[in-house]
């Protein structure tokens, strides 16, 4: 059991780093567009396209199973006060059961989508440039499908403490 | 009949909130549940399966990773660490001229991030010390400090009115001018809190002027030029027409980290504790934008929406009634509810009010956000509160700080009068645009 949640938490921080990358790419994209729109008056074609398929959707949701990991979900903790340690740990596996049920269901249903999207090999156009966008609908059945399995196993084995932050 | 349904979902909500429920998959399992109950479930599939995409899908959002990290570099790199000594240097003859001087220094270090919490953090590290040393209260100290760092969600860039723009369809730069007015607004209500509390109560904030051994004024100010080209860069920029509002986001994230890198702040672990933490909110904040986006077509779906509306109309609430309700609402919901939360769950149901009522947009954002951060100082869940017990826990317990909280508090109640009374203050700046 050890070793399986040593390998997940390797695993999910391999996540962060994927949407540490996307973060820098939009970044460094957007500041380059910005200077060849206003200096050399040659903007990069299909920088919103990109940015808004690509980049958003990798840095929102590859990283949700480590932001599940890592107890960066944000919850309400009102009546964890006035809960005993018994009704607390109960409600914790209720939440991860209706957690994984809901993410499950979220990862079958874009995974539809991502199926269609590939037969049907979707796009957008940028001016007059053809910008694929079906492999980005990829991204949210993985995010979504790694997400539910880290809170399965979080029914089994206990999760880290949360801290809030905002 | 769907109405109900509409009724029972908002309920169903708040209970799964209550129940530890994490706020994004409430928002996702309501509207599932209900959508299916009413339409069946190929419609509740439908949302389900088009809103992440669609959602997240959007440019205007890409700002808030952008100014995130641009916060997280500015505080962890210390740039923005010069600031405070800065503020004392111009303020010293003025008594309690260190309390002030901190809340000037939360409204500057605001402007290159967009985070309420960061900047109670970042400010309550080094005032707070220096304060008690100096003869404050730890309890005033404390609150002066978690107070001014909701300044930070108010002057722009500011994350909180990014989403708000983005669900209330209106102009995010018009928002964040209206944030500068409300932002300065805040500081100079504090700082008049400051002012009566060294008058009336000299044994917790001491009036004498500052010391002005050491502080050399040319010096303090010169020091502060990594902030200062920073807001330059990033708010010449953006009014000079040379980017847009989105994009300056990504110029103030890659300003701060060239900046951090040239005078020699910025380290590895720095930058990897910022992208941490810019993945970590942006990341939890989309989910709950998904989340609220599939919840607002739910009940748009039931005609809850619209049925608040025409009720609100038909009840004949004046416009101070109407506002009364919201504020009432806000307070209580951020007793509660970290400021997202709390601004997502309740916009589905408000912006359509708003909407037929004729309010301007611009203005509730700018109120809306105010709201959000005062609830961000009150018990029991106070946010701000608690990053400032972590970071000076040496001089305050909790119960301490939201006691130092009250009096601005009381400001916060004068400035929210305020706004509510006179929404063309608020609207003047954005007005310009």
């Amino acid at each position: 059991m050890h070793r399986l949640i040593l390998l997940q938490d390797r695993l999910l921080a391999g996540l962060a780093i994927l949407g540490g990358i996307a973060t820098i790419t939009l970044m460094l994209h957007v500041g380059a567009d910005i200077l060849m729109r206003n200096f050399f008056n040659a903007p990069i074609p299909a920088t919103y396209e990109i940015v808004t398929h690509y980049y958003m959707i990798a840095l929102a949701f590859i990283p949700l199973a480590w932001l599940e990991r890592s107890g960066g979900m944000v919850q309400v903790e009102v009546l964890e006060g006035v809960m005993s340690p018994a009704m607390v740990r109960f409600s914790d596996l209720m939440v991860s059961l209706l957690s994984t049920i809901i993410y499950a269901a979220l990862a079958w249903v874009t995974f539809e989508t991502a199926i269609r999207g590939f037969h049907t090999g979707t796009f957008v156009m940028a001016q007059s440039t053809r910008l694929p966008t079906w492999p980005a609908f990829w991204l949210p059945p993985i995010g979504f499908g790694l997400a539910a399995l880290v809170t399965t196993l979080r029914m089994i084995a206990p999760s880290p403490t949360k801290e809030p932050f905002a | 009949m769907s109405i109900a349904t509409g009724f029972f979902g908002v309920i169903a909500l708040f209970v799964l909130l209550a129940l530890r429920m994490p706020v994004a998959l409430a928002l996702i399992a309501v509207p599932f549940g209900g959508i299916t109950y009413m339409l069946g479930i190929t419609p509740a599939i439908g949302i389900l399966s088009n809103t992440p995409f669609s959602f997240v899908a959007n440019w205007t959002l890409s700002a808030v990773p952008m100014f995130l990290l641009m916060g997280f570099v500015s505080y962890h790199s210390g740039l923005t660490g010069g600031l405070f000594d800065a503020a004392k240097a111009v303020l010293r003859r003025v008594p309690g001229a260190l309390a002030i001087s901190s809340i000037f220094a939360c409204s500057g270090f605001a402007a290159v991030c967009g985070s309420s919490l960061a900047t109670a953090a970042a400010m309550g590290r080094i005032a707070i010390p220096e304060m008690v040393k100096s003869g404050y209260s730890a309890s005033f100290a404390s609150g002066a400090i978690a107070a001014g760092g909701t300044i930070g969600a108010l002057i722009p860039p500011s994350i909180l009115m990014i989403i708000y723009g983005v669900f209330a369809e209106t102009s995010v730069t018009k928002v964040f001018m209206g944030g500068v007015t409300i932002g300065l607004l805040t500081a100079v209500a504090y700082s008049i809190v400051v002012l009566l509390t060294c008058w009336l109560r000299p044994d917790i904030a001491p009036p004498r002027p500052l010391d002005a051994e050491g502080l050399d004024t040319k010096k303090a100010i010169l020091n502060i030029w990594p902030v200062l080209l920073l807001m330059v860069i990033v708010f010449g920029g953006l009014f000079s027409g040379f980017f847009t509002a989105t994009e300056a986001g990504a110029v103030g994230a890659l300003g701060a980290i060239i900046i951090g890198v040239v005078t020699k702040r910025m380290s590895v672990t720095i930058f990897k504790t910022s992208m941490i933490e810019t993945l970590q909110t942006s990341a939890s904040l989309f989910i709950i934008g998904v989340g609220a986006a599939m919840f607002t077509r739910f009940l748009g779906l039931t005609g809850l929406s619209s049925f608040i509306s025409s009720a609100v109309s038909g009840a004949d609430l004046g416009y101070v009634q109407l506002m009364l309700i919201v504020v009432v609402l806000y307070l209580i919901l951020g007793m509660f509810m970290e400021p997202f939360g709390a601004m997502l769950v309740t916009l589905p149901v408000l912006l359509p009010i708003f909407r037929a009522q004729g309010i301007d947009l611009v203005w509730f954002g700018v109120l809306c956000v105010k709201l959000l951060e005062i609830g961000m100082i009150t018990p029991p869940v106070g946010l701000n509160v608690f990053v400032i017990r972590n970071v000076a826990s040496k001089y305050a317990t909790v119960a301490q700080i939201f006691k130092g909280v009250i009096p601005f508090l009381i400001a916060d109640i004068f400035v929210v009068i305020f706004v509510i009374a006179f929404p063309a203050f608020i609207l003047f700046l954005p007005s310009l645009l």
